[in-house]
């Protein structure tokens, strides 16, 4: 049985194409059919069906499933403009150099499980092209409804660390935890789940991902393209049309009545929070992407379609307030969408208000709160709030832009250095474990479930920018979310949490501890931190400073100091050491990154007066001529890159043995149907 | 083929770093870069009808949450200004333009490609570079005039509040491509050595 539009339907005949040979020397070009081959689906996940291609004249194509003549929903045969929304592209002058003809089936899905061969041609005027793919429907065993309970799991949270290797998080425990003689003096959060596994990273058409198909493999079962989410490849005029595949969220919402939670400490436009809910296939389209967060959100509640979203907590703030007067904003409409094609919004259900519009002047806080949503922009705010009930839908946007690292938002609240995030007009940020807390006890209230995304968004960061300290500050904060990640899962039962990554960053590699090493111009150098401190850039090479085997020993961090969960300082005797096997152009300076002087927010008359002084602005410490210079292996640009690694998975489910499932090595796709087949499947069903 | 500019080397007479104090007891200023010597000695020769008002970061927002642009900054619609700030060094350049920030930015795609720009960063438009990526190539603070453009607008493939058209010289433009691509890499000598 296949199901488009929602409408069970047997096999429509499309008019039979002629299947003419294909001409000798001319041929419709770039012919795709997508899903690609190898594609999987839940029964009844929804995803849509395209074939383009580009040439000559008037463009038809056909469809088959299974041998079956099947009807597309869009794309008018025997013209070039077909569906009206494939690309046309030009040159610098404006000429078109090609038109792309498309026919989109929207809104498929089957309820029998097994595998399907999808076949298509694709005509111009010079002949003809055939392609073909086999995907595949897994089933869902539901059980017979006997037994102690419902499903396996009523709620799933996902924790991604983006970036965030093995190495990383041996680095987080070494430094929160200690070791001595051999044993780590403590574990993480992560460390104590049981389900232990390795998941591939590789994405449809990289063996190096990045976040955008790294999370929403995740998020869909399917792999998407370097920079898309929810989407498969396509040529289209908007990136918002691609051809969809749905999200977790979509499906449980619509068939379990479930919530969506999504918690970054990034701009909440960027890649990982949005593929757990926007389709494009452009990740930094911003003003849509944060549109779309609400208009597909299904806040007026029909339960159709859309994600069930009820709390989004991050940064971003600068997506939501309307490009309007003297208002800082970011909204644009290049970075938007409007119109979302109408056999798009028929197949997936969505309401005529989920079109979309070119709308850089919307109020986009303002809708969320009509919509619902409690709003709020600072830490405080956020207490306050959450006090009492709390509730029912939260929007939380904590910074214009990214919200800032751990280990400056914890700098501000020690009181130490709070330039930082006032230089991002962001001085009252939470952290990532008071977000998840929050967004926890919000969509606890859905006795129906929900679904949480909470990402450390940093640690990918701050690896790219070799930058150790606020990479391992991350790490730490984003265990400290996993702790009441767990402690959540207990209160509620009926929950399972997955800890894992999209991807490695960085080539993260533990070499050694800072050694107490005498320098030959200095000979008096007994070593230790200080000395580090002021050492000439010589004295930096490696090979003086980094205590490998035996003289690593122990590292020893100081958390009694302010016991706020974070080290007194990363600068001491014996400090861990990082090396990075994917790495940029840097200066080593084996220290703490100093926070910049922020010397160009002061009145010039200020400056002036500093100048005259002698006063020198000092510029950032990596770029100031001190350091031993070290040569990117990946890159000779001054960032390190992703790696094609597998990366940890950390598996905990209260109330069953869910976790289970995710021992041994598995695909990256593999994580969405066993966390699927958790929410759906019950004690007495069939086990794979 | 994208022809990457040294940021210092386009600007002979638009950007301009700090005089370096008299006496320097720290670290070495960024005018001691042997990059950005060329910086130092060639004003700019166009006429300038009016000195540039100074302008700083902290002067661009009215105090308040939402961060509506100050009555000083909309006094200075049109006019000619001057900034200090840094070059924030982007994944995606803007074309033809950098942002000007006040504490030193690298960003990366996060965000829309602008997740790491505090709110005041400003885009700078130079026109001379016309679509073409510009990466800094100088640390440290650098000094911008031009005129001050003010309202939301896409440029450069950049969404914007506040632009600076920076000052056009004439000698400028004539600068051949094969120095400003010899001063783009060539390091600054006081470099230590490299490994091998």
């Amino acid at each position: 049985m296949m199901r488009m539009n929602g409408v069970a339907w047997r096999a429509l005949v499309a008019p039979l194409l002629a299947t003419a040979a294909t001409a000798a020397f001319a041929a419709p070009q770039g012919v795709a059919l997508v899903p690609p081959n190898g594609a999987r689906f839940l029964e009844n996940q929804r995803f849509d069906i395209r074939v383009e291609g580009y040439g000559q004249g008037a463009y038809s194509a056909s469809l088959k499933v299974n041998g079956q003549d099947v009807q597309f929903t869009s794309g008018e045969q025997g013209t070039t403009t077909t569906d009206g929304v494939s690309a046309v592209e030009k040159d610098a002058s404006g000429a078109v150099t090609r038109t792309w003809g498309g026919f989109n089936a929207r809104g498929f899905s089957f309820s029998r499980p097994g595998k399907y061969k999808l076949e298509a041609t694709f005509k111009d005027a010079t002949g003809e092209t055939s392609t073909a793919s086999t995907i595949e429907i897994v089933d869902v065993d539901p059980g017979t409804g006997h037994g102690r309970k419902g499903t396996l799991a009523k709620n799933v949270v996902i924790l991604v660390g983006d970036g965030m290797g093995v190495a990383h998080r041996t680095a987080a425990r070494l430094v929160r935890h200690g070791v001595t003689g051999g044993d780590p003096d403590g574990y993480l959060a992560m460390d104590k789940f049981p389900g232990t596994g390795l998941v591939t990273t590789h994405s449809l058409n990289s063996i190096v991902t990045d976040s955008a198909p790294g999370m929403a493999c995740y998020a869909t079962g399917s792999h998407a393209n370097n920079g898309q989410e929810g989407v498969y490849p396509a040529h289209m005029a908007n990136p918002f049309y691609y051809p969809r595949v749905e999200y977790m969220a979509e499906y449980l919402h619509r068939v379990k009545g479930t919530s969506l939670g999504i918690v970054t400490s990034a701009d909440i436009e960027d890649a990982t929070p949005a593929a757990n809910a926007v389709h494009t296939g452009n990740r930094n389209s911003g003003t849509g992407i944060c549109d779309q967060y609400l208009d597909e959100s299904d806040w007026q509640a029909t339960g159709r379609s859309g994600t069930g979203l009820a709390v989004l907590l991050g940064g971003g703030r600068n997506w939501f307030k309307a490009a309007t007067g003297e208002q800082y904003s970011r909204r644009a409409t290049s970075t938007d969408y409007a119109a979302l094609p109408a056999d798009l919004l028929a197949g997936w259900d969505l309401p005529a208000s989920a079109a979309g519009a070119l709308d850089a002047d919307r109020d986009l806080v303002g809708d969320f709160q009509k919509a619902g949503f409690a709003y709020v922009d600072s830490s405080h705010d956020l207490q306050n709030t959450m006090s009492g009930h709390g509730p029912d839908r939260l929007l939380g946007l904590f910074g214009w832009g990214n919200m800032n690292v751990a280990l400056d938002k914890i700098s501000a609240r020690r009181g130490l250095d709070a330039d930082v995030v006032n230089a991002y007009h962001a001085p009252d940020q939470p952290m990532l474990d008071e977000m998840a807390d929050a967004a926890l006890k919000v969509l606890s209230k859905n006795e129906k479930g929900f679904v949480l995304m909470i990402e450390g968004a940093h640690i990918d960061k701050q690896s790219h920018l070799m930058d150790v300290d606020r990479a391992i500050g991350e790490t730490i904060e984003l265990d400290r979310a996993v702790a009441v990640a767990r402690k959540w899962a207990d209160k509620l039962g009926d929950t399972v949490v997955v800890v894992l990554a999209d991807h490695e960053c960085s080539g993260f590699s533990l070499m050694g501890a800072l050694a107490n090493k005498q320098s030959s111009s200095n000979p008096t150098n007994t070593g230790g931190i200080d000395a580090l401190k002021t050492a000439a850039a010589a004295d930096l090479a490696p090979a003086k400073v980094v205590g490998t085997y035996d003289a690593a020993g122990f590292p020893r961090y100081d958390f009694t100091k302010y016991d706020d969960g974070y080290p007194a300082t990363y600068d001491i005797d014996k400090k861990l050491l990082v090396g990075f096997g994917a790495s940029g152009d840097r200066n080593e300076t084996w220290l703490t990154k100093a926070t910049p002087v922020i010397d160009s927010l002061l009145p010039t008359a200020v400056k002036t007066e500093l100048k005259a002084a002698s006063y020198v602005s000092e510029p950032y410490q990596r770029d100031a001529g001190k350091g031993w210079v070290i040569g990117g292996q990946a890159t000779q640009q001054d960032q390190a890159v992703h790696t094609a690694t597998d990366i940890p998975v950390s598996a905990y489910s209260s109330g069953s043995d869910v976790w289970r499932r995710f021992v041994g090595v598995q695909r990256n796709t593999d994580v969405f149907f066993k966390l699927m087949k958790a929410t759906l499947e019950r004690e007495d069903s069939r086990r794979d | 083929m994208i022809v990457l500019l040294a940021l210092v080397a386009l600007a002979l007479a638009e950007v301009q770093l700090p005089a370096a104090p008299r006496a320097s007891p720290v670290a070495p200023s960024p005018t001691t870069d042997s990059g950005a010597g060329a910086a130092r000695t060639s004003p700019s020769r166009a006429p300038r009808t009016e000195p540039p008002v100074p302008l700083a970061f902290g002067e661009i927002f009215a105090p308040g949450r939402d961060l509506v642009l100050s009555e000083k900054v909309r006094s200075l619609r049109g006019r000619r200004v001057r900034m200090e700030g840094y070059a924030a060094q982007m994944e995606d350049a803007p074309a033809g333009a950098f942002w000007l920030v006040p504490l030193p930015v690298k960003g990366d795609e996060s965000g829309g490609g602008v997740g790491d720009l505090p709110p005041d960063s400003v885009l700078v438009m130079v026109r001379s570079a016309g679509d073409r990526p510009i990466r800094p190539a100088a640390p440290g603070l650098i000094s911008v005039s031009g005129l001050l453009e003010v309202g939301h607008a896409d440029g450069a493939g950049q969404s914007s509040l506040l632009r600076i058209v920076l000052d056009h010289s004439a000698a400028r433009a004539r600068a051949k491509p094969a120095q400003a691509t010899r001063d783009a890499r060539t390091p600054p000598a006081r470099r230590p050595s490299r490994l091998p």
